[in-house]
């Protein structure tokens, strides 16, 4: 089937103005008779909430923290862009629309990013009034850096904590909206299956997870904001509560999944430690505007190095292999996230990687401290390198950072279209959790204005115009959906509890993160991918027959919240194999190693796939249906992305 | 207007407004009182002198009696203030931890200012009953002061007590430890924290709790120490022996 | 980085309690081969698999990001919030702060505002509430200026930025022995009142985030600056005398 991103006919540039004229309006006085479930509290989630309520809807909102203010968004560090342009240097929506779709690999959908570079200069007035203390220049002004190579200023920034400072915007708008009564917030609550009454979306149930106690809870519309699922890695940046089961549980309901396999890879993390780790801490990708990326040309030095019997400083300049540099000299150490990621893969695979586990390269910065100075090289990246020793007792002003990418972001996600409404009428999914804007690979400082634009300036239209489009059955949950949602949720969790093996919820995980980044990861394969789906389908039973989850339902249950999660992570990691594997191209964060240039670059086939792959739940022991939506480029003319 | 100032003195910050203001003034009331306690001795003034001054501030009359019952409202303000918002932290604390340690600027001084305010009520009252309302010595009456009370008497007779000595000499100590938190901190709780001068503010709450501690224990040290009177002979001054 | 760290033996004194109304009780468990190089938290990662292999109820502790942000793991170690290194978060923390042969007391967050939930995790939803009270600026959706219509001083930006690092954890209150929240309600009422957008709301503000702060519970404050020892994000009592000012001046203004 193909399917329909509902893009309006008309000029680009004039398309979203137009669509809001266009769209129908919801009487102010009326407004107050609709609900809206909410759920997640990041910054899609927080600012579509907070929105909604300012209009006059009335709110409930969800999260899983015991607080909106902790949602994984506040981890973001380098900025947000916007097409502002006040350092006055070239920057305009049309650039910064161009370079998103680009940088996307021209997987993402023209009219979705133009909305988003239009609506990004309001979302800086918008949190510059909410009190969010961007970076200033002397003159009182606003301080833009260039990020990720992006050849404009055009990311503002909050020390190294624009994610932070932004969600704490988004939140003291929704705390608002709580105290006044518009929004009804439920912390700790997780939503565990959507309710479809005759065909539309009109609830959830959810867990509470302090008591356990399973609710129903019925709207008129849902929206889901509940962001990516890199922690199907098990190792990942995300947080250790960052999950899928919101979306997923709503994927089993019918709701579409985009391009599963576009996830990625952050090439600038502290390298794994050992089995015990929990998860992976990202370096900013800042630090690569002043390290240089070596490992050894000699595979006896970086055998005396794991060995310890040589530290990085006894390696002579000569014997230093910069790669990114030779490789790529017009950009450097700064080609984007996906090259450099893949350009430590391919040396720590030749052997040169420079710790025990073979998987780090060096991130080295006494070039930049011999020739602007201890103190200038404090200032810039002072914070980071304390946090670097924090972790790892070495400290980067003396000895080079060891560094190894990580999985960081997941550009697939639910299906929606030019509304944000996925293709359950009534199922809106905004921010990290849907797949619509940054393509097969995302720029750095987009993530953060995506989550804003959908919550704050696209949503409360479309949202508003889907609720007075269409006649809106009131539904209560009495009704028999509710009650047959309900009881399937407490049957999947007392299954669980059922099971009494013998392997622990994290033996599983973990096993089926080494999986993902093996076969799934960096570069991916035919044969790879085809175990992959085979491997994890078999740990998926394996985890059915043999999981121990101690504990009660009706009680809180550390335990049974991770073996819910990971359950579903098992299902979207053979449906990301499926998805890398039908996907016989390379484009952005997904390389096919099939598909390559000469020089070991992404190649993609935009004959064949230049199209949206989205996947229809059959079942969890069926094959999944591939539902392909085709994309067209009128404005930014495909090209291959070069770097060299 | 009246709800807004009931506002404010029931919430804590009031409170401690409330406390530091009348602190600070205390503090005042101190660095006079100390003043006027130095012509006690006989370098700097002696008993005409000290008798003298004792003289002209009770003839004051009705003006005395306004700035007693200020200094009588200073510190119930500032002893009530202190027990309400020590009931409301002890309820706030709730349980108490197993294990505890200290890395901030805590210290003695500021651990015990519940205690050691405590023990500074029971000086004053003591203080008051001894001195104040103490024995009732008459001077002779002069033309410059007619029948005057020979305050400087029950002053140094009291002093001369070793034991009354020593526990006036280690209240004024408990006094000083209460100050050096005390004075800057209600600094702090007025607002008035700036990186230039809040260091400045911190040296002279410790200059003047060592002034206050020193200053007020050299009476007794002298009068109870190094030139004590014997009260079995009346009328007894020091150094007629 | 060593290659796999030291390995040591411990003794763990941890706080069980199986809700607020129940008694809580400490618990002793012996690790060994613990590496000196995981975390504090994939320490306790380690004990929780141990024991729900052997189908005991782990620890219930919170954490998150563990990357020091998000502000929800909180633990009192050895008596210290977020335990003995300085400007970390309990998930920052590493095991080479400890040594071989020691014995660890992990105590929860103490404060009546903060009740148990279970074992180590608190409720903080006091905290949300605060900021609830007033901490935002009433700025509709759609309806702000353009940034730059106007300017703030570097100066006061940086504070503000300084102020709004706050991460909400709690450690303040934990740390001070009249578990005091005027670090955090401090840190939200001076980024406000620094920046201009914050100025038309700030009388308001000021009193009624006060009296939310005294509603929830929380203690007063002893200028001891505990809170800011204690605050892995380095929060400035400075903060503390401001909002003072400004409830001072909120109170001596107000028509309400």
């Amino acid at each position: 089937m193909k399917l329909n991103g509902n893009v309006p006919e008309g000029d680009l540039k004039t398309l979203w103005e137009q669509h809001k004229f266009n769209m129908k309006l919801v009487n102010p006085a009326n407004r107050r008779k609709f609900k809206a479930i909410v759920v997640g509290s990041g910054l899609a989630g927080s600012s579509a909430a907070a929105s909604l309520a300012e209009m006059g809807y009335n709110v409930d909102c969800f999260c899983i923290q015991d607080s909106p203010r902790r949602a994984h968004s506040i981890a973001a560090q380098g900025g947000i862009n916007s097409s502002k342009s006040y350092p006055n240097d070239g920057d305009s929506v049309h650039r910064l629309f161009y370079d998103t779709v680009k940088g996307g690999d021209y997987r993402a959908r023209e009219a979705n990013v133009h909305r988003l570079a239009e609506v990004s200069g309001n979302i800086i007035n918008q949190c510059v009034a909410q009190g969010v203390p961007f970076a200033r220049e002397y003159s009182g002004y606003l301080a833009n850096r260039s990020f990720g190579g992006a050849q404009v200023s055009r990311t503002f920034y909050a020390k190294g904590q624009t994610g932070q400072q932004l969600l704490l915007g988004a939140y003291s708008a929704l705390s608002r909206q709580i105290k006044s009564g518009q929004v009804t917030m439920h912390t700790r609550t997780e939503m565990l299956d959507l309710v479809m009454v005759d065909g539309k979306a009109k609830g959830i149930i959810t867990r509470n997870l302090h008591s356990g106690s399973i609710d129903r809870h019925a709207a008129d519309v849902v929206l889901l904001c509940t962001g990516g699922y890199g922690n199907v890695f098990f190792l990942s940046t995300n947080a250790m509560g960052s999950n899928v089961t919101a979306a997923w549980r709503a994927h089993k309901r019918g709701a579409y999944f985009a391009n599963p396999c576009y996830t990625q890879i952050h090439p600038t993390c502290i390298p794994v430690h050992g089995e015990n780790q929990s998860k992976l801490t990202l370096m900013s990708e800042s630090l690569r505007n002043d390290g240089r990326v070596w490992v050894p040309r000699k595979k006896e030095d970086v055998e005396a190095i794991r060995k310890g019997t040589k530290t990085a400083k006894d390696i002579a300049d000569a014997d230093r292999y910069y790669y990114l540099e030779e490789r790529y000299p017009a950009f450097g150490n700064l080609v984007p996230r996906d090259v450099a990621s893949r350009g430590a893969k391919l040396e720590c695979d030749n052997g040169l990687g420079v710790n025990e586990t073979g998987e780090a390269v060096f991130l080295d910065f006494s070039a930049a401290i011999e020739r602007d100075g201890y103190e200038a090289i404090k200032a810039r990246y002072g914070n980071l390198f304390d946090m670097y020793q924090c972790i790892t007792a070495d400290s980067p002003y003396d000895v080079p950072m060891k560094i190894y990418p990580a999985i960081h972001y997941t550009m697939g996600g639910l299906w929606v279209d030019y509304n944000l409404m996925s293709n359950l009428e009534g199922l809106f999914v905004l921010g990290e959790a849907n797949f619509s804007d940054h393509g097969a690979n995302r720029l750095g400082a987009s993530a953060l204005m995506q989550g804003l634009s959908d919550g704050y300036f696209v949503a409360p239209y479309t949202v508003s115009n889907y609720l007075g489009s269409n006649k809106q059955e009131k539904v209560s949950t009495d009704m028999p959906e509710f009650e047959a949602a309900e009881k399937a949720v407490k049957e999947t969790n007392q299954k669980l509890l059922d099971i009494n093996g013998k392997q622990s919820v994290d033996d599983i995980h973990k096993r089926l993160g080494k999986m993902m980044w093996e076969y799934c990861g960096m570069a991916r394969n035919k044969a790879g991918l085809e175990k992959l789906v085979k491997d994890t389908s078999e740990l998926r039973k394996e985890f059915w027959s043999d999981v121990s989850v101690v504990g009660e339902n009706a009680d809180l249950n550390i335990t049974l919240e991770k073996a819910g999660r990971v359950a579903d992570f098992l299902e979207l990691g053979e449906l990301m194999g499926r998805d890398a594997l039908a996907r016989e191209e390379s484009c952005g964060g997904h390389f096919r190693e099939e598909s390559q240039t000469e020089d070991n670059e992404a190649k993609r086939d935009d004959e064949n796939f230049q199209h949206v792959a989205a996947w229809e739940f059959k079942g969890a022991d069926n094959e999944p249906e591939r539902h392909i939506e085709e994309l067209e480029f009128k404005h930014c003319i495909p090209s291959q992305r070069s770097y060299k | 207007m009246s709800k807004c100032k009931c506002r404010f003195i029931s919430s804590t910050i009031g409170m401690k407004v409330l406390m530091a203001a009348t602190g600070l003034l205390l503090t005042g009331f101190l660095v006079t009182h100390l003043a006027g306690n130095f012509l006690l001795l006989p370098t700097i003034g002696g008993p005409e002198a000290f008798n003298e001054y004792a003289y002209k501030l009770t003839s004051l009359g009705p003006v005395l009696w306004a700035a007693e019952f200020g200094l009588l409202a200073l510190f119930v303000t500032h002893i009530f203030c202190a027990i309400r918002t020590k009931m409301i932290s002890s309820a706030a604390r709730g349980s108490d931890y197993v294990v505890r340690k200290t890395h901030g600027e805590s210290n003695l001084s500021s651990r015990f200012m519940v205690h050691t305010g405590g023990i500074i009520l029971v000086f004053l009252i003591v203080h008051l009953v001894t001195f104040k309302f103490g024995t009732e010595h008459a001077l002779e009456p002069t033309a410059a002061a007619p029948a005057t009370r020979d305050l400087y008497r029950t002053v140094v007779e009291l002093f001369a007590n070793k034991l009354y000595s020593a526990y006036y000499i280690a209240s004024m100590v408990l006094l000083g430890f209460h100050l050096k938190h005390g004075f800057q901190s209600a600094f702090q709780t007025l607002g008035l924290n700036h990186p230039r001068y809040t260091p400045l503010i911190k040296k002279t709450s410790l200059a003047l709790a060592l002034i206050f501690a020193i200053g007020y224990s050299i009476f007794p040290i002298y009068f109870g120490f190094i030139n004590p009177v014997d009260c079995s002979s009346t009328p007894c001054c020091p150094g007629e022996h | 980085m060593s290659s796999n760290g030291k390995l040591l033996k411990l003794t763990l004194k941890i706080w069980r309690q199986k809700s607020r109304s129940e008694k809580g009780f400490i618990e002793t468990h012996e690790m060994e081969g613990i590496s000196t190089e995981i975390s504090f938290l994939e320490m306790l990662d380690t004990l929780n698999d141990q024991l729900e292999r052997s189908g005991k109820a782990p620890v219930v502790f919170d954490h998150d990001c563990r990357e020091g942000i998000c502000g929800m793991c909180s633990l009192y170690i050895n008596g210290q919030p977020h335990g003995p290194a300085k400007a970390t978060t309990t998930c920052q923390l590493h095991m080479r702060e400890f040594s071989d042969g020691e014995t660890i007391f992990i105590e929860p967050w103490r404060s009546a505002a903060f009740p148990v939930v279970r074992d180590l995790r608190v409720d903080r939803s006091s905290f949300d509430r605060i900021i609830q009270s007033g901490g935002y600026t009433s700025i509709k959706t759609g309806s702000a200026p353009d940034a730059h219509a106007i300017p703030v001083p570097k100066e006061n930006a940086d504070l503000a930025m300084d102020a709004a690092t706050c991460i909400g954890c709690g450690a303040c209150v934990a740390a001070c022995k009249n578990a005091s929240a005027s670090l955090f309600t401090s840190a939200k009422v001076s980024q406000l009142a620094l920046l201009p957008q914050g100025q038309v709301e700030r009388t308001e503000r000021a009193l009624n985030m006060v009296a939310q702060m005294d509603e929830e519970g929380f203690g007063h404050c002893t200028n001891e600056s505990e809170c800011e020892a204690a605050c892995p994000k380095e929060i400035s009592v400075e903060n503390i005398a401001r909002m003072n000012r400004e409830y001072l001046r909120a109170s001596a203004i107000s028509r309400k």
